[in-house]
């Protein structure tokens, strides 16, 4: 009886947290338990910083069988399913999927914005899902950071771009002196490729692509060890969207930061990552480095998307049959369901025993082919 | 070649904004050229002036902007000179129509997708004054004669009342909406044996609704007619945007990005069914983008405009297999298709200009590489290359140093044609 006590209250604190979330997602009580296991408590610590590395050496972030969903009403839909995935230290990942998929609400529930109903999410092997306490959760935020799809939404419009982009600063007390702060903001405007000039200006004075440079800018200030980009070019012009793409992969190359990309164009995302994973319905559907996704893309979701990146030549596009995706396409039976398989080293694809099969035939086929 | 219809033709088009007291020149000098049923696509940044130079077409400027020059020719008759609304009434929606970037936009989130179908309809339907006057004219006898050439009474009900039946109800309703179908088919029939010229009942045009939204392939028209935008994805939103701009049968379809805000799976959903609308209304399509990725999917003819002007036009392959403008080059070697990992992604340094000082020279010159000293002081003229082919550079002149293409727009046709077979054999591999 306590236990269940206890969990309601919990649930009623979420509520009013998060009125501003337009569907409110929520904590499946027995899961939260799981979670917590010591009911409302914090889950205790080792008091070690999230620095410092415990047990997996490879992977920086991991999701273990995360649940995420959201409350419409009374009825609870489960957006994100069975999620696994982890991100290796220093790369880029590309997540891909159509909108709807849950590619941003994975981002969100890693930083904590969204909360999972089930599984876990580790940072250096430190737990940060579920109740960590909000001394955790502060400090993860100064590993973890975020760049948002639309620069002219995100960003304050009534502050100017000192406090935007020190705002980071402030909260976690990275300076000492009021020098020190200016000069650390004025450094990160260059490198972004704005005058220290600039600081005084409001967002409203910038083009779209710069003020997407602020938005990289206020990211990078707090020298985070990953960055989340939400979709950071959808919403600019071809011209600009190489400038930020460029200056993205240049701060991950010199601080040797880990970015997860989430984009729905493939096209952009095989230029900027190393792996990349397609996300359909919230389920991973197929994981690969860029080269190998490309070069031999075997979920048929995945294949529809490479078919519907333009190409720039006319000839070419007027007589391109573009793949459509019907989930219903598999025929699963009851007794052959899917699930994640590695197909070969560091392919994963999302099939049943018999695509398994079939998916291994036509890549041993290629290999022979290459041979000759 | 055959013979083509000019359907628009645009002479030293100048648009200007009144903005704090000064005059700024937003399209500077454009002359064009429309065919009939041809997909004709303009490119370039924004604030280049591609939205603004279409809107003319339809006299959507804002309010502070005016055409000060030049003219627009359609059917013989001059729209930089029609002013008011009355004016534009019979051009606007019914001859050229347009088709927004942001769906969420131009839907109006508090009526039903349904009641903003009908609502053009109807008003685009209704006769005009002349029609009533004729029909007011007609004697007795005449007007006999009208409901005389007609089928009966009865046939027409028959007729009315399955196609209620059939649309609003998908085959199945019961024994009100039964007797709800047979009143309008009622009224409906009387009024078209009665021969006088009426405008679209709201029965009529919601039956008109439903099978516009199954052209535009919606599921379960029927039912999704009673929705709010806000239940609908933002691909069905901008199919509904389509339906009504299909509702009115336009000659020409002003397309002002309208993939931008969605996916590319979407995207190329969208794309194709405009292309497929097309050819079966037989529309001609101003496609407006900064993509010149979705351009090669649609465009028959592309312009690149760029400060108010054009600096280049040709048809696609003109474009995409032998641009000859620096901008167009620029615009090519940005798109991330073409990148490669091991190189930083090109891109167009600086920005657009902006229209507040007067612009002396070439616009493109203080961004562009391959600038000559000339590009500074004198603007270019139209250097023509071919018969469809005419870009606007100083590098075209006879005296000009010659000048080689950036390397990754070089053999762009052979790398992309590889890049699409190897679509194809892996598609042909698993349909096995």
């Amino acid at each position: 009886m306590n236990k269940e006590e206890t969990m309601v209250s919990e649930v009623s604190e979420v509520k009013e947290d998060r009125l501003y979330i337009e569907a409110e997602p929520i904590y499946r009580p027995e899961n939260a338990s799981r979670n917590n296991k010591k009911g409302s408590k914090l889950k205790e610590h080792d008091g070690t910083s999230l620095s410092t590395i415990k047990g997996d050496k490879e992977n920086i972030v991991t999701l273990s069988h995360v649940d995420i969903g959201f409350k419409l009403g009374t009825d609870l839909r489960v957006v994100v399913k069975d999620f696994n995935l982890a991100i290796k230290r220093g790369e880029i990942f590309g997540l891909v999927g159509e909108s709807g998929s849950g590619k941003t609400t994975v981002g969100r529930s890693i930083m904590r914005i969204i909360p999972i109903l089930d599984g876990e999410i580790r940072y250096n092997g430190h737990l940060i899902s579920g109740n960590i306490g909000s001394k955790r959760a502060k400090e993860l935020k100064t590993k973890i950071q975020m760049i948002f799809q639309d620069p002219s939404a995100s960003l304050n419009d009534r502050a100017n771009v000192d406090y935007i982009v020190s705002e980071g600063l402030r909260a976690f007390h990275l300076y000492k002196s009021e020098e020190e702060r200016l000069e650390k903001v004025e450094n990160i405007m260059k490198r972004v490729g704005l005058r220290p000039e600039h600081l005084k200006r409001y967002p409203h004075e910038f083009s779209g692509g710069q003020r997407q440079r602020i938005g990289i800018a206020r990211c990078m200030v707090v020298n985070p060890e990953v960055v989340i980009a939400d979709e950071p070019i959808s919403a600019l012009d071809v011209s600009i969207r190489a400038q930020v793409l460029n200056l993205i992969k240049e701060f991950q190359k010199e601080n040797n930061m880990t970015v997860i990309f989430i984009a729905h164009d493939l096209s952009v995302v095989k230029y900027i990552s190393d792996r990349i994973g397609v996300i359909y319905g919230g389920r991973l559907v197929e994981l690969a480095s860029a080269n190998r996704l490309f070069e031999m893309p075997l979920h048929p979701y995945t294949r529809s998307l490479l078919s519907a990146v333009p190409i720039p030549d006319p000839q070419v596009e007027r007589y391109k049959k573009v793949v459509t995706y019907d989930p219903m396409q598999h025929h699963y039976r009851w007794d052959d369901v899917p699930d994640f398989y590695e197909v070969e080293p560091g392919h994963y694809v999302r099939c049943n025993h018999a695509e398994l099969k079939k998916y291994k035939e036509i890549i041993s086929k290629e290999k022979k082919g290459g041979k000759k | 070649m055959e013979e083509k219809k000019k359907i628009l033709e645009v002479k030293n088009l100048c648009v200007g904004f009144l903005s704090h007291g000064k005059k700024m020149n937003v399209i500077r000098n454009i002359s064009l050229d429309v065919y009939k049923g041809e997909t004709f696509a303009i490119v370039g940044e924004s604030g280049s002036g591609k939205s603004v130079f279409t809107k003319t077409f339809t006299g959507m400027l804002d309010s502070n902007g005016f055409i000060s020059d030049g003219t627009i020719m359609y059917h013989g008759q001059d729209l930089a000179k029609l002013k008011t609304m009355k004016d534009w009434m019979g051009i606007r929606g019914r001859k050229i129509a347009t088709i927004f970037q942001d769906p969420m936009t131009s839907l109006n989130p508090l009526l039903t997708i349904g009641y903003q179908i009908e609502e053009v309809l109807m008003v685009h339907s209704k006769p005009t004054k002349e029609e009533l006057d004729a029909y007011k004219a007609l004697s007795d006898k005449e007007k006999a004669e009208l409901s005389a050439n007609k089928p009966s009474l009865e046939e027409l009900e028959e007729k009315y009342y399955k196609q209620e039946i059939k649309y609003l109800y998908e085959g199945k309703a019961n024994f009100i909406q039964k007797l709800l179908a047979k009143r309008s088919a009622k009224r409906r029939a009387k009024l078209t044996k009665s021969g006088k010229p009426h405008g679209m009942l709201r029965r009529e045009a919601t039956v008109e609704a439903i099978k516009l939204l199954t052209k535009v392939r919606i599921p379960q028209p029927a039912q999704r007619v009673k929705d709010y935008p806000f239940q609908y994805s933002g691909g069905m939103r901008q199919r509904v945007v389509i339906a009504i701009a299909l509702a009115c049968r336009p000659e020409i379809l002003i397309c002002d990005e309208p993939t931008t805000a969605l996916d590319v799976t979407v995207q190329s959903q969208i794309l194709e069914l405009i292309k497929e609308l097309q050819r079966e209304y037989k529309w001609t399509t101003i496609f407006i983008t900064h993509d010149l990725g979705v351009v090669a999917n649609v465009a028959d003819r592309i312009a690149v405009m760029y400060g108010g002007q054009i600096v280049e036009y040709g048809t696609a392959e003109d474009i995409f297999y032998e641009p000859a403008h620096p901008y167009t080059w620029a615009l090519l070697s940005s798109l991330p298709q073409l990148g490669t990992k091991e190189e930083p992604l090109v891109y167009i340094k600086g920005n657009p200009p902006a229209f507040t000082s007067e612009i002396i020279g070439d616009a493109f010159a203080i961004r562009n590489e391959y600038a000559m000293k000339i590009d500074y002081v004198m603007d270019p003229p139209m250097f023509k290359i071919s018969d469809t082919h005419y870009a606007k550079t100083w590098l075209l002149d006879k005296n000009a140093p010659k000048v080689k293409k950036p390397a990754i727009i070089e053999n762009l046709r052979e790398r992309m044609k590889a890049a699409a077979k190897e679509l194809q054999r892996e598609e042909a591999v698993f349909n096995e």
